[in-house]
């Protein structure tokens, strides 16, 4: 679950004010908003980032304050899906994907057969496995997206945050995208995600809750319809 | 494209080459003896200065040594009185002739041995170029130079092209003669200058009688007896450079009766050797001349190893007790040199005036 | 994969043993009264300084390269020789021969490595690409020779000449008695990297990233930033600034392995910097009876070509 109490966001400036919201575990949530609402904003604050201005969120049993002191506790707890990330040389899929298992590595980073498993699961799941030794530089947009979420999922944290994961897939992987998330939020009692999108139609399709954000204030709709969301827009 | 990080990396390799295409230069200079007409040139062991005299005063010819065919042509009428000197050398060569008055300008302060030019430099009567920083032709018109002596070493040559036309320049060879006489002879060229070629010319032919009286005195003594092995040098990084074979060094070190390790390499330059051959060559080496170090200490700070040369234990003789003395006057005075060496020779060292043995 | 990298360990590994015999005992084959003295003194100590040289100066360049999240970077051609380079120069030139001593010139190399890889990591945060971050490389090198000469113009030419003779780099400057300390500081920078490997292995996707994974980002930087000082701070006291190998090896070695797994790297990356200083070395013996050569002409011989074709590719 998270909870937000008179949270105040933005970089210099308050972006959104929040006065109290919770997200109940279990539950995937769509942010909604305009170009330019702070959708992205709100997110690196949920991640820990950026400091809030004012007030306090929680996740589960951590204020974000705590997990921002501590590095090592927030990587067990949150994991990220930026909107893109760069191919790097001679990193492979598999490799990249396994990126996600170090916060649960031993000091010198080795991967336990448990560790491999999980990976080559959670691949074959996203339709990655042949991928798998491809270098991430030589790969197609939509393919590193299906691998950062790969790359949260191994990360096996109660949290995650999604910035727009779904831009650069196609029609099909974004409905594998969010079956996948939904079964993910399913699979533990405490996990909760929240993903950003512009994909209004398929998330009323799938029944996900929305976060609306208009004019510096974030609405929680559990049961949206496409007239409250585009009344709130 | 201008591509930085090969740029920078090609810096050190290209340091490095010009210092080894320095060496190189060295290495290769030509052998061909020009024929003088012995009757009208002044000049009987130079290879690359001829003096002639005629009505009007000295006619002087410079060969460049790396272009024969390139030869620079003056005629000296009256005697200059300001003169600069781009080397420690033509500062001997002006000493040994009295005429430290007519200096005007020197290239480094640091260099200096002669007394008289340093109080001169002291009242300012003599200004200091301080040429490892760069060379300023500002600083030479300032003190209305007549004359710039250069040593065509490095690229000197350049700045002195942005000289007025009516400063003379004039590019020293004197190292690149093959013989200590000949090097020596270019002191004529500074008696023309100044307009005291007759005491020149006398001084000079004292020098050359010393040294082949010496010369004569070693060849009878030595006849008899084994010579010592001289080996030269000192390592340079990875590379020991020694003079080479046919180098004015060798020259003078077999007047002196030494018996050169490196005698026989080509060359009239420098040559390198790795030390893995020092090392071989090292047990038959019975003395060791210029480290280019004061003392046995400062041999091992530079290089701890060389404790270890099989040449480490044996008389190490170098001109470091006072280097300056030895790069201002050794080429103008090659019979104080050969004596010097024929005494280092015998191990029986009486008066040096150069050398001295490394505690 | 994972076949492949143990493969290519094993059999570096080997050559590595190949080419340091044929070093010591096929190249060097001394005899005489001397020939144990020059074994122990002069071959020995030649062989080892090549080894953990190219162990060294490879293993600090890939450390760079992480650090500064770029191929290209390397402790020669980000400055990190010129640091040690000037604080050396301070010391011969400088300071009283009574401070000069082994100690003295290893943590003054050491100081000046430090200061300059900080320096240029600061620097790095504020430029936007690879290319300027080189040209103040390369800056800051001319700005710390400019200083040198400087401080040249009031020394001794005695003091100037141990100068410059140090600055050529050199495999056969250290002696017996130094190797262990050598070996120490490598080995010690080696074994300490080993405890880095997962932190390295989460910057590959840069700082943030690496935060996210629950990386201690800050310590990480400070630990690549000290283990690069003391190994390529060291190898510079010890052989003077040898160049190309810190920038090449590590490209070679992700070419050749293919993965940013930093254990493997960090394992490669050594045996292969040794095998390529030591095999320099040998063609410097095999060349010996023609012409002599200094050992920077030949890494950078080889070494240039290799890191231009780098450049080339990059784009």
């Amino acid at each position: 679950m998270i909870s937000i109490q008179h949270a105040q966001v933005g970089y210099q400036t308050t972006l959104i004010d929040i006065a109290q919201l919770a997200l109940p575990a279990g539950q995937i949530y769509a942010l909604i908003g305009r170009n330019g609402s702070g959708k992205s904003t709100l997110l690196q604050t949920l991640i820990g980032q950026l400091p809030l201005r004012a007030g306090s969120i929680s996740l589960g049993a951590f204020s974000l304050g705590e997990l921002q002191k501590n590095a090592a506790l927030r990587s067990t707890q949150v994991s990220y899906v930026a909107s893109m990330f760069a191919g790097v040389e001679a990193l492979t899929l598999h490799a990249y994907v396994s990126l996600g298992r170090v916060p649960h590595l031993g000091a010198f980073g080795r991967m336990q057969a448990t560790d491999l498993q999980f990976v080559d699961e959670v691949l074959r799941v996203l339709n990655l496995s042949d991928l798998a030794h491809k270098e991430t530089r030589k790969l197609s947009d939509g393919e590193r997206q299906l691998a950062s979420l790969a790359r949260a999922i191994v990360q096996d944290t109660p949290f995650m945050v999604l910035d727009e994961p779904a831009s650069f897939l196609d029609y099909f992987n974004r409905e594998l995208l969010l079956d996948q998330l939904q079964q993910w939020v399913q699979q533990k009692p405490e996990r909760t995600a929240v993903f950003s999108s512009h994909d209004i139609d398929l998330c009323l399709q799938k029944g996900i809750p929305m976060l609306v954000l208009h004019q510096h204030k974030l609405t929680l709709l559990t049961k949206p319809t496409k007239q409250e969301v585009m009344a709130l827009l | 494209m201008f591509n930085p990080a090969t740029f920078q990396m090609f810096r050190s390799l290209i340091n490095f080459l010009g210092f080894v295409f320095f060496f190189f230069l060295l290495g290769c200079t030509n052998q061909k003896t020009a024929e003088h007409s012995k009757k009208e040139n002044l000049c009987q062991h130079s290879q690359y200065l001829r003096i002639f005299k005629n009505q009007k005063g000295y006619k002087v010819e410079i060969l460049d040594p790396d272009e024969q065919r390139k030869q620079h042509f003056f005629q000296i009428q009256k005697p200059y009185t300001r003169i600069a000197v781009l080397s420690a050398t033509h500062v001997g060569m002006l000493a040994a002739l009295g005429q430290q008055e007519k200096i005007c300008a020197v290239s480094n302060a640091k260099y200096l041995f002669d007394p008289s030019v340093k109080r001169l430099l002291r009242l300012k009567r003599i200004a200091d170029l301080n040429t490892e920083l760069g060379f300023s032709a500002e600083k030479l018109l300032q003190k209305k130079a007549q004359v710039v002596v250069y040593s065509g070493f490095g690229n000197e040559s350049q700045q002195l092209k942005r000289l007025p036309s009516n400063m003379l320049s004039i590019a020293n060879f004197e190292w690149r003669e093959k013989t200590p006489l000949a090097r020596a002879e270019w002191l004529l060229l500074f008696g023309a200058l100044c307009g005291q070629f007759d005491k020149a010319q006398q001084l000079f032919e004292e020098i050359e009688a010393n040294y082949i009286a010496i010369q004569k005195e070693v060849q009878q003594n030595n006849r008899s007896n084994q010579l010592p092995v001289l080996l030269s040098g000192n390592l340079y990084g990875d590379q020991w450079i020694a003079p080479a074979g046919q180098s004015f060094e060798a020259r003078i070190y077999k007047d002196a009766g030494l018996a050169y390790l490196f005698s026989k390499e080509q060359g009239t330059g420098s040559i390198f050797k790795s030390l893995a051959e020092i090392l071989r060559k090292g047990p038959a080496v019975g003395i060791w001349l210029n480290p280019g170090l004061p003392n046995r200490k400062a041999i091992l700070k530079q290089y701890p190893k060389a404790q270890f040369f099989p040449f480490f234990k044996k008389p190490i003789y170098c001109y470091t007790s006072n280097t300056n003395k030895y790069w201002e006057q050794a080429a103008v005075h090659p019979d104080w040199l050969l004596s010097d060496l024929s005494q280092i020779a015998l191990v029986q060292t009486k008066k040096l005036h150069f050398y001295a043995l490394l505690k | 994969m994972k076949q492949r990298s143990i493969q290519l360990l094993i059999s570096s590994g080997m050559l590595l043993l190949l080419l340091s015999w044929a070093h010591l005992f096929v190249l060097q084959q001394e005899q005489g009264a001397n020939s144990n003295l020059i074994f122990w003194e002069f071959q020995v100590p030649r062989l080892l300084s090549a080894l953990l040289a190219g162990a060294g100066l490879s293993l600090s360049g890939l450390l760079m390269q992480n650090l500064f999240q770029n191929p290209m970077a390397g402790p020669y051609v980000l400055g990190i020789n010129s640091g040690a380079s000037l604080f050396i120069s301070i010391l011969i030139l400088g300071v009283a021969p009574t401070f000069l001593n082994e100690f003295s010139y290893v943590s003054a190399a050491m100081t000046g490595a430090f200061l300059a890889a900080s320096f240029m990591f600061v620097v790095s945060k504020r430029v936007q690409n690879i290319q300027s971050l080189l040209v103040i490389g390369l800056m800051f090198a001319s700005f710390t020779g400019a200083i040198e000469s400087v401080l040249q113009s009031f020394a001794a030419p005695e003091q100037v000449k141990q100068l410059f003779i140090w600055n050529m780099g050199s495999l056969q400057q250290m002696s017996a008695a130094q190797a262990p300390w050598m070996a120490t500081i490598v080995l010690f920078g080696i074994a300490s990297t080993l405890f880095l490997v997962k932190g390295l292995n989460a910057m590959v996707l840069g700082e943030a990233h690496a935060l996210q994974l629950g990386v201690k980002v800050k310590l990480l930087k400070i630990s690549i930033l000290f283990v690069t000082a003391l190994l390529a701070g060291s190898i510079t006291a010890y052989c003077g600034p040898i160049a190309f190998v810190g920038l090449a090896i590590p490209n070679l070695s992700r070419a050749l392995l293919k993965t940013q797994d930093h254990l493997l790297l960090i394992l490669f990356s050594v045996l292969a910097g040794s095998c390529f200083l030591v095999a320099i070395d040998v063609l410097i013996l095999l060349l010996d009876p023609w012409l002599s050569l200094p050992v920077n002409v030949l890494t950078a011989v080889i070494g240039a070509p290799y890191v231009a074709y780098l450049m080339l590719r990059q784009r």
